[in-house]
C-alpha cells in the first residue's frame, strides 16, 4: 500500500521539486536568456553533456530568431533526438542521461529535451585476456553503443535481434540481449530475458555481476556463462545459435548456454590450420589435467605408494627429500601457497613494482628454499610447471577455478593416497554432471555423448566438415551451409 | 542444515587419522635379500638396504636377522633398523646352496603372500653363503641393481632361460613342470658376481645343476632363444664357426600314449659371424649346419636322459602332454617320467654369413 | 502406469553403458579361481555359456516390460495384486540393496588386503556413501552420466592385460571340452556373482527414451561384458598353471603385478584405485534401483528412503568384519542372483505372457 502511494507521489512530484533537487549538485547548470521577447531557461548537467554540441548546435538554434514556441524550436534544432514531454520521470531520467532541458518558464512542465550526451569512452583497443597473435585485435569497450556497433558490423543481417533491458535500481544499467532470430532456440532467449528481468540489485558494475545472478548454480566454482572480450568470437558464437548479453559499462560480453569444453578453446584455434589447432587444443587440455593432478599424485606417491616409482627415479626422488623436514603434504602446500601469494601480489602491485617482485619472488625464494632444505627441487619444478599450465586457459574465470581445484585433490591425496584422488575426481565429475548452463547440460558433448558435436570440442575439424550447427542448442535452422557445394569430388587430373 | 552436516563430517575426518603412511624418505627400502641356513637349522636373512644421498652414488648396507621361520626374520631385522623396513622395492632374492638343497617352499610362500612384492622379482641360488654375495663393492649401482641387471641381460641375449618369481611359482605349483633357478657365484680373483649355471629342482629342493656350457641346449628346450651365439666345431677339420643371433622355437608332438612317446622338433635360425678358415662355400655352410644339428640333437637327448634318471621335468613335457592327450592323468606324471621315449629332431637355418664371403 | 518426463529420460544408446556397468563389478577381480575349480582349462567355455544365458534373460525382460506401461512394479501389481505384488517388489529392492552392499564391502576388503591394511572401514564407507547420495540425488541422468564415465575412462585398463602374454603358455587352453556336462553346469552357476546386476533394467525401463531401439544396445552391453570376461579368463588360464590359479584368490590383481611400464612400475595400485571408478556406478545404480522400486510401489519420497537405506547399508558394512562374513555375503547374493535369473525371470515371463493373452482375449 505504501509503495503504491509513494509511486503516486513520484508521479505527482512536481517539476519544482525535481529541479530544486538537482540544483543541490554543483554541476547542474541553469541558464536563462531572452530571444525576441521569448524568455527561455535551459538546464543541464555540465559534466554529462558534450559542450561541442551545446555550443555549436543548441545555443545558435536558441538564439535564432525564428521560434516562438517549443514546437517550433524543436524543428529548428539540428539534432535528431529532441523530445517534447511533460512527464517528470522522463525529465529526470533524460537530464541524468545527458540531455539539455529547455523550458519557457523556470519551473515549466512543458519542455524540450535535447540530446547532447557526452560519449567519453575508451577507444577500441587490444584485447587484454584473449589476445591473439594472428587475427583481429579489436576488443569491446565499456560503452554499449560502441559494442553493439562492433557486432552489427560483423553480422549485417536483419535477423540479428537486440533487446534492451534496464536493471539496477541505482545504476540503471542498460543491458542488451542479442540473438539471431531464425537460428536461436526461443526457449534459450526467453530464459535469459526472464532471468535478467528478475534481477534485484542496486548497483550493477560489471557483466560478471549478471553472470553470478542469473547462473543456474550459485555455489559452483565453475562459471556457467562464457565471457569474452572479442567481437569476432561473439559474432561467431551468435551464428551457432547462442544468446549474448551485453552490459553497459563492461567490456565483457556474456554468452550462453555454454559447455565446459568451450572454456578451453581459444578463438585462436580457428585462425590456424585444423591439424595445428587440434594439437594445440589437446595440449591445452593436457595442461589442465596436468595442472590439477600432478601435485596430488606426487604427494600420494611419496606418502603411500613408493612402489610405483621406477627404480631409476628412486635415487633422485629420495635424495631430493633427504633434507626436507616437512611431510610431503605440507611441503606441497607451502609451495602452492607461495605461488598463490606471488600471483596475488603481482596482480595488486603497480606494473613496474610488480615485475621486480615477480622475479624476486619466483627465482630468489624458490632457489633459496631449495638450498635451505625447506623444499625439494623436484617438487619446486612440479609446482611451477603446474602453475604455468593453469595459465593456459583462455578464459580467466576458469583459470581461477582450476587453480583452486588443486587443493581438494591435495587433501584427498593426503587422506587416501591414489584412492583419494580417484574419489575426489568422482566428486568433481558428479558436480560437473549436475551443473547446467541455462538449463542445458554443462558437460555436452562429452555427456550426453553427441558425436556430431564432437567435431569442435576436444579437437577442431576443418571448416568444410562443420556444415551443421551444434545439436545441443536445438537451433531452428541447423544447416550452416550446403556441404555438397563445399565439397566437390574430382578425379585425378580432371 | 546441510552445511552443519558437512562441517561435522570434515571435522571427524581431520580428527581420525586415516591410513598409515609410508613416506618415502622415512622408510628403509630393502632392495635385495639373502637367505642362508645356519648350523643350528635357523634361517638367516640378510637385507640389503639402499641409502640415497644427494649428488652421490647409491650406497647400501646390510642388516642381518636370524630366526626359525622365514617370516620372523623380517621382524628380527626391524629391531636393528633405524627406520621401518619395507619390502616393496625388492628386486633380487638369493638363497644359499645349503638352504636350496634343504627346501625352498616355505620362503617362497612368504614372498608370495606379501601383497607389496612384485612378480618380476628375480630369484637365484648362490654357491656357499648367499650373504657373501651382498658384501662387496658394486661400483655406483649397488648390489641389487648389479645382480638384477646381470641376470636380466643374460636372459635377454644369452643362454639363461627366462625366470622370475611368477615363472618360478608357475613351475613350482604346476604338476607338469619343475622349477629351475640361476646360480650366482663370487669370483674369488676379482670379487665380481658371475653366473655359474642353473639348478634344477623338484617339488621341494635342488636336485642337480647344469654348467654354463649346457645352458644353450637347455634354453632351446624350455624357452625361445632370441640372441646369443655358439661356436660350432666342424668335424674333420680344425676350423670352427661362430653362429650368432640365434632364434629358436620348439614344438612337442605326442606320438603315442602307451608307450609314452613324443617327438621334439627344434628349429634354430642364425647367421655366421666368425670363421677361422678361408672361405665359406655352400659346401662348408652345409657342413656347419650338419655339425650343429648333430651336436644339438646329441646334447638335448643327453639332457633329457639325465632328467629321466632324476625324475624331474624342468622343460615342461608334462604340461605339453596334458594339453595334447585328453585322458592324461597329471598326478601320475612324476612316476611315469622314466618311461618317456623322446625323439629329437633339429632343423637349423643359417641365413647370412657376414659381409665377406 | 509410470510416465517419466522427457527431461529426466536418457537416450537409448546409453543403455549399453548402464547394463555393462551393472554387470562389471568386483566379481571380475577374483572369479577365475571359483569358475575353474571344477572345470580347469575349460573355464572360458563356462563364461561364454553364462553370457548366453544372460542374453536369454535379457530378451525375456524386454518381452515382460514391453507393453506393461511402466516397470517391474507395475507388472507385479497387475499380475499379483497390490499387496503380494508390493511384497515381491520390496524383496526385489532388498536384493538390489544387498548387491550394492556386497560390491562395496568386497571392494573395501580388496583395498585392505592389497593397499592399506589399516584402513578404517567406516571412514571409507562414509565418504563413499556420501558420494553415492550426491550422485543419486542429482537424478537418473546424473547416475547415467557417472555410468558413462565409469565405462569410458577405465577402458585403458584392458590394455594392461596384454602384458602377461609375455609369460603365458597358450597351450594351457588345450584340450577344450574335456569335462562332463555336470561339471560345466556347476561352474557356470559359480559365475553368477559376476554376471548378475543387469536385472536393474526391470526398474529403469521407463527412463529410456526409445525402449525398442535400446534392445540392440542392451544386448551389446552384455556381449561386451561377456567378451571381456572370456578374454580375462583365457589370459588367466594361459598365464597361470592350473594349480597356481587355484592358489590365487584375486587372480586379476596378481596379473597386474607383472605389468611394468617405463614411468610406473607396479600397476596393481593404479588398477585398484581405478576400480573405485568402476564400482561407483555399480553401487549407485543398485541403490537407485532399490529406492526407485520402493518409491514406485509404496509412493514414498525417494530422497528420504535413500537416506534410510544408505544409513542401514553403512551399518551392515561396518559390521561385516571378517573374510568369512564377506564370503557369506557373496554366496548369498550369488545364489539369489542365480535363482532370480533362472527362476524368477522365466516364471514372470511365462505368467506375464499368459496374463496378456487372457487379458487380450477378454477384450
Amino acid at each position: 500500500m505504501s509503495k503504491k502511494t509513494s509511486e503516486n507521489n513520484l508521479v505527482n512530484e512536481s517539476i519544482v521539486q525535481v529541479v530544486n533537487k538537482f540544483k543541490m549538485s554543483s554541476d547542474f547548470i541553469q541558464y536563462s536568456d531572452k530571444n525576441n521577447n521569448v524568455q527561455y531557461w535551459y538546464s543541464y548537467f555540465r559534466t554529462l553533456i558534450d559542450t561541442g554540441t551545446l555550443q555549436k548546435m543548441v545555443i545558435p538554434a536558441l538564439k535564432d530568431n525564428n521560434w516562438q514556441s517549443l514546437i517550433e524550436l524543436k524543428n529548428t534544432i539540428p539534432i535528431e533526438e529532441v523530445l517534447f514531454t511533460t512527464d517528470t520521470n522522463t525529465i529526470k531520467d533524460k537530464l541524468l542521461d545527458g540531455y539539455i532541458l529547455i523550458t519557457l518558464t523556470e519551473y515549466g512542465v512543458h519542455c524540450l529535451l535535447v540530446k547532447a550526451t557526452l560519449n567519453k569512452a575508451r577507444d577500441v583497443s587490444l584485447p587484454e585476456v584473449e589476445f591473439s597473435v594472428v587475427g583481429p585485435k579489436e576488443a569491446f569497450v565499456e560503452a554499449i553503443e560502441t559494442n553493439i556497433n562492433l557486432i552489427r558490423k560483423r553480422i549485417p543481417d536483419e535477423k540479428l535481434r537486440i533487446r534492451e533491458l534496464q536493471i539496477g535500481k541505482l545504476s540503471k544499467t542498460k543491458v542488451a540481449v542479442l540473438c539471431i532470430e531464425d537460428i536461436v532456440d526461443e526457449e534459450n532467449f526467453r530464459t535469459v530475458v526472464q532471468r535478467i528481468n528478475e534481477i534485484e540489485f542496486d548497483q550493477i558494475s560489471d557483466s560478471s555481476f549478471i553472470t553470478q545472478m542469473i547462473s543456474d548454480n550459485h555455489n559452483s566454482p565453475f562459471p556457467q556463462l562464457l565471457d569474452t572480450e572479442r567481437p569476432d568470437r561473439v559474432a561467431s558464437i551468435l551464428a551457432e545459435g547462442k544468446v549474448g548479453v551485453m552490459v553497459d559499462g563492461s567490456p565483457h560480453v556474456l554468452i550462453g548456454p555454454t559447455t565446459l569444453v568451450e572454456f578451453f578453446s581459444a578463438f585462436d584455434d580457428y585462425f590456424y590450420n585444423w591439424v595445428n589447432a587440434s594439437f594445440i587444443r589437446l595440449v591445452r587440455l593436457f595442461a589442465v589435467a596436468f595442472s590439477i593432478l600432478v601435485t596430488p599424485v606426487y604427494v600420494a606417491t611419496l606418502s603411500y605408494h613408493y612402489e610405483l616409482i621406477p627404480n631409476d627415479l628412486l635415487n633422485t626422488l629420495v635424495s631430493s627429500r633427504r633434507e626436507v623436514p616437512l611431510p610431503p603434504l605440507l611441503e606441497a602446500l607451502f609451495l602452492e601457497l607461495t605461488i598463490e601469494l606471488l600471483r596475488e601480489a603481482g596482480a595488486r602491485l603497480p606494473t613496474k613494482v610488480g615485475q621486480t617482485i615477480g622475479i624476486v619472488g619466483g627465482i630468489v625464494i624458490g632457489t633459496a628454499s631449495v638450498e635451505a632444505g625447506l623444499t625439494s627441487n623436484i617438487l619446486l619444478i612440479i609446482v611451477a610447471l603446474a602453475a604455468l599450465a593453469s595459465f593456459t586457459t583462455p578464459i580467466y574465470a576458469m583459470g581461477n577455478t582450476i587453480r583452486m581445484l588443486r587443493f581438494p585433490f591435495l587433501l584427498f591425496a593426503e587422506w587416501f593416497g591414489l584412492l583419494g584422488i580417484v574419489l575426489c575426481f568422482c566428486f568433481l565429475t558428479t558436480h560437473l554432471l549436475r551443473l547446467t548452463s541455462l538449463g542445458r547440460p554443462f558437460l555436452e558433448p562429452i555427456y550426453p555423448p553427441r558425436t556430431v558435436d564432437m567435431k569442435d570440442a576436444l579437437i577442431r575439424l576443418p571448416f568444410s566438415l562443420m556444415s551443421k550447427r551444434p545439436q545441443q542448442l536445438r537451433p531452428k535452422d541447423p544447416i550452416r551451409f550446403s556441404s555438397k557445394k563445399a565439397r566437390k569430388n574430382k578425379d585425378i587430373d580432371e | 542444515m546441510r552445511i552443519k552436516l558437512l562441517l561435522t563430517i570434515v571435522v571427524i575426518f581431520l580428527l581420525s587419522g586415516c591410513v598409515e603412511k609410508e613416506v618415502i624418505d622415512d622408510v628403509n627400502l630393502i632392495v635385495a635379500v639373502a637367505y642362508d641356513l645356519t648350523e643350528n637349522g635357523n634361517i638367516r636373512g640378510t637385507a640389503d638396504v639402499n641409502t640415497y644421498m644427494k649428488d652421490q652414488p647409491v650406497r647400501d648396507y646390510q642388516i642381518i636377522g636370524e630366526s626359525k621361520l622365514s617370516r620372523d626374520v623380517m621382524s628380527e631385522m626391524q629391531k636393528k633398523s633405524q627406520d621401518p623396513l619395507v619390502i616393496g622395492k625388492l628386486q633380487v632374492a638369493l638363497f644359499g646352496e645349503k638352504l636350496a638343497r634343504k627346501g625352498l617352499s616355505e620362503i617362497v610362500d612368504t614372498l608370495q603372500r606379501d601383497a607389496s612384492i612384485g612378480e618380476r622379482l628375480l630369484l637365484a641360488v648362490t654357491r656357499d653363503e648367499a650373504m657373501t654375495l651382498l658384501e662387496g663393492d658394486f661400483a655406483t649401482v649397488g648390489a641389487a641393481r648389479y645382480m638384477s641387471n646381470l641376470i636380466l641381460h643374460n636372459i635377454e641375449s644369452r643362454d639363461l632361460p627366462r625366470t622370475n618369481l611368477h615363472l618360478f611359482l608357475y613351475q613350482h605349483y604346476s604338476q607338469g613342470q619343475d622349477p629351475f633357478l640361476p646360480i650366482l657365484k663370487k669370483n674369488v680373483q676379482n670379487g665380481n658376481v658371475e653366473i655359474d649355471g642353473i639348478v634344477l629342482m623338484d617339488d621341494e629342493k635342488v636336485v642337480t645343476e647344469l654348467p654354463n656350457e649346457k645352458l644353450l641346449f637347455f634354453k632351446v628346450l624350455t624357452d625361445q632363444y632370441s640372441k646369443g651365439s655358439h661356436t660350432v666345431d666342424i668335424p674333420d677339420s680344425e676350423d670352427s664357426a661362430v653362429v650368432k643371433s640365434l632364434s629358436s622355437s620348439r614344438k612337442l608332438k605326442v606320438i603315442s600314449e602307451q608307450p609314452l612317446k613324443v617327438k621334439i622338433d627344434i628349429k634354430l635360425k642364425g647367421y655366421i659371424n666368425e670363421y677361422t678358415g678361408e672361405k665359406i662355400t655352400p659346401k662348408i655352410k652345409g657342413e656347419i649346419i650338419q655339425a650343429f644339428e648333430k651336436e644339438m640333437e646329441k646334447e638335448t637327448l643327453a639332457l633329457i636322459e639325465k632328467f629321466k634318471e632324476l625324475k624331474i621335468d624342468p622343460i615342461g613335457i608334462g604340461d605339453d602332454l596334458r594339453s595334447q592327450i585328453r585322458t592324461f592323468k597329471i598326478e601320475e606324471w612324476r612316476e611315469r617320467i622314466p618311461e618317456l621315449q623322446v625323439d629329437v629332431h633339429a632343423d637349423i637355418t643359417i641365413s647370412e654369413s657376414g659381409v665377406v664371403d | 502406469m509410470i510416465k517419466i518426463a522427457e527431461r529426466f529420460q536418457v537416450s537409448h544408446f546409453l543403455v549399453f553403458y548402464l547394463i555393462h556397468s551393472l554387470q562389471f563389478g568386483v566379481g571380475v577381480l577374483g572369479f577365475q579361481r571359483i569358475v575353474s575349480e571344477k572345470v580347469g582349462r575349460d573355464a572360458w567355455i563356462s563364461v561364454i555359456i553364462a553370457g548366453i544365458m544372460v542374453h536369454i534373460s535379457l530378451w525375456m525382460i524386454y518381452k515382460i516390460l514391453k507393453n506393461s506401461g511402466g516397470n517391474v512394479t507395475t507388472v507385479h501389481r497387475q499380475i499379483l495384486g497390490k499387496w503380494i505384488g508390493g511384497g515381491l517388489s520390496a524383496c526385489l529392492a532388498l536384493y538390489f540393496c544387498l548387491l550394492a552392499i556386497t560390491v562395496l564391502r568386497t571392494y573395501i576388503e580388496i583395498v585392505q588386503v592389497w593397499m592399506f591394511p589399516d584402513l578404517d572401514v567406516w571412514v571409507f564407507t562414509s565418504v563413499f556413501l556420501f558420494l553415492v547420495f550426491y550422485i543419486i540425488s542429482g537424478g537418473f541422468r546424473v547416475v547415467t552420466g557417472i555410468t558413462f564415465f565409469g565405462v569410458i575412462l577405465p577402458i585403458y585398463v584392458l590394455f594392461t592385460f596384454l602384458f602377461p602374454l609375455e609369460f603365458s603358455e597358450l597351450n594351457n587352453l588345450a584340450p577344450p571340452l574335456n569335462h562332463s556336462l555336470k561339471e560345466m553346469a556347476q561352474s557356470t552357476k559359480s559365475m553368477s556373482l559376476t554376471i548378475i546386476g543387469f536385472e536393474g533394467l526391470l526398474v529403469f525401463y521407463p527412463f529410456i527414451k526409445n525402449p525398442d531401439k535400446s534392445k540392440k544396445w542392451a544386448h551389446l552391453g552384455v556381449a561386451f561384458s561377456t567378451v571381456i570376461y572370456t578374454l580375462i579368463m583365457m589370459v588367466s588360464l594361459a598365464y597361470f598353471s592350473e594349480e597356481q590359479l587355484q592358489k590365487n584368490v584375486w587372480a586379476t590383481l596378481t596379473i597386474w603385478k607383472i605389468v611394468e611400464m617405463p614411468f610406473v612400475e607396479r600397476f596393481e595400485y593404479i588398477g585398484i584405485a581405478n576400480w573405485c571408478l568402476i564400482i561407483l556406478p555399480n553401487v549407485c545404480l543398485s541403490f537407485w534401483c532399490a529406492t526407485r522400486c520402493l518409491k514406485d510401489t509404496f509412493k514414498v519420497n525417494q530422497k528420504i528412503i535413500l537416506v534410510i537405506i544408505l544409513l542401514g547399508s553403512f551399518m551392515v558394512i561396518s559390521l561385516t568384519q571378517t573374510r568369512e562374513h564377506i564370503n557369506m555375503l557373496n554366496d548369498l547374493v550369488g545364489q539369489t542372483g542365480f535363482y532370480i535369473m533362472f527362476g524368477y525371470i522365466p516364471c514372470l515371463f511365462i505368467i506375464n505372457s499368459i496374463f496378456r493373452k487372457v487379458k487380450g482375449r477378454k477384450r
